[in-house]
């Protein structure tokens, strides 16, 4: 109840910057249609069985510093695909190949598609394939594919990985 | 003052949209191309796109800040589906068969040049 409950209210706050109409009529066609839409299908949102509420709470705790730190890496990454762009000898520079990586600590489906994604945003590499726990990643020069894994899987591991999936390896 | 800021990130964010441009016409293959598309994107549009809610915000009243905010949440949109789309295009491509350029064949071409 309490997962049908937090997608109402995220549906509901939507609803509100989405019309920006504040009569009795629109509001309530609002949530009509946010209690329809959580009920059946609320269970879809936050529906991860390893995820306790403490581990929820310390992603929206650890969010906001992990974004600052993406969109810093997203500036870099910029800068370094125009300085390429632009650079006269382009083609000397760049090295490009593909690099397979195996992660060890990200064992939650969600958490290895941050890490995918963020691989992505990150100076010079693209994730190609992910299978499972191997990434093949394509990294454009020496200095993109240097400067992977770390410190990007511990960072994702810290944020986002619940602390339960690493207890139960250990009890196995 | 914040027609300033607001003309710096319209002018930045246009001028990223540029470098991504020449990147995707001057790379050698398939994956650099996807490297330039994808990533000069998201900073140029959350740039383009932030500067459109600043400006929007001056008018200071609550309709316009509703307005901001849907702005906002385009960009958490394009922070989300730019990766995905690169992703999704470089592994179409890999499966298709597409392998990266190297630039080992810029040396043996090179080399044959000077022979």
């Amino acid at each position: 109840m309490f997962k049908q409950l937090l997608t109402f209210i995220l549906l509901f706050i939507n609803w509100i910057i989405f019309s920006g109409k504040f009569d009795l009529f629109h509001i309530a066609i609002g949530l009509i249609a946010a209690l329809i839409v959580s009920l059946l299908s609320g269970h879809f949102v936050f529906d991860s069985p390893n995820r306790k509420v403490k581990d929820y709470l310390r992603t929206a705790i650890k969010m906001p510093f992990y974004i600052v730190w993406l969109f810093w890496n997203i500036l870099k990454s910029n800068f370094y695909v125009i300085y390429l762009a632009f650079h006269p000898n382009m083609k000397k520079i760049i090295s490009p190949r593909l690099l397979q990586i195996k992660t060890n600590d990200l064992k939650d489906e969600f958490s290895r598609y941050v890490f995918a994604q963020s691989v992505t945003l990150t100076p010079g590499t693209v994730t190609v394939l992910a299978e499972s726990d191997v990434f093949t990643i394509h990294a454009i020069s020496d200095y993109a594919a240097e400067s992977l894994p770390n410190p990007l899987e511990s960072k994702v591991k810290n944020t986002f990985e619940p602390i339960a999936i690493n207890n139960l390896e250990e009890n196995v | 003052m914040i027609e300033l800021i607001v003309k710096i990130l319209l002018i930045s964010g246009t001028f990223f949209f540029l470098g991504t441009v020449v990147g995707l016409i001057r790379f050698p293959d398939f994956f650099t191309r996807v490297h330039a598309a994808s990533k000069g994107d998201t900073l140029s549009s959350i740039m383009l796109l932030s500067g459109l809610a600043i400006y929007n915000l001056s008018e200071n009243s609550f309709d316009s800040l509703l307005v901001s905010l849907k702005i906002v949440l385009i960009i958490a949109f394009v922070f989300i589906a730019s990766p995905a789309a690169a992703h999704s295009l470089t592994e179409a491509g890999f499966l298709a068969g597409y392998r990266p350029w190297t630039n080992d064949l810029v040396d043996e071409k090179e080399k044959e040049e000077e022979k």
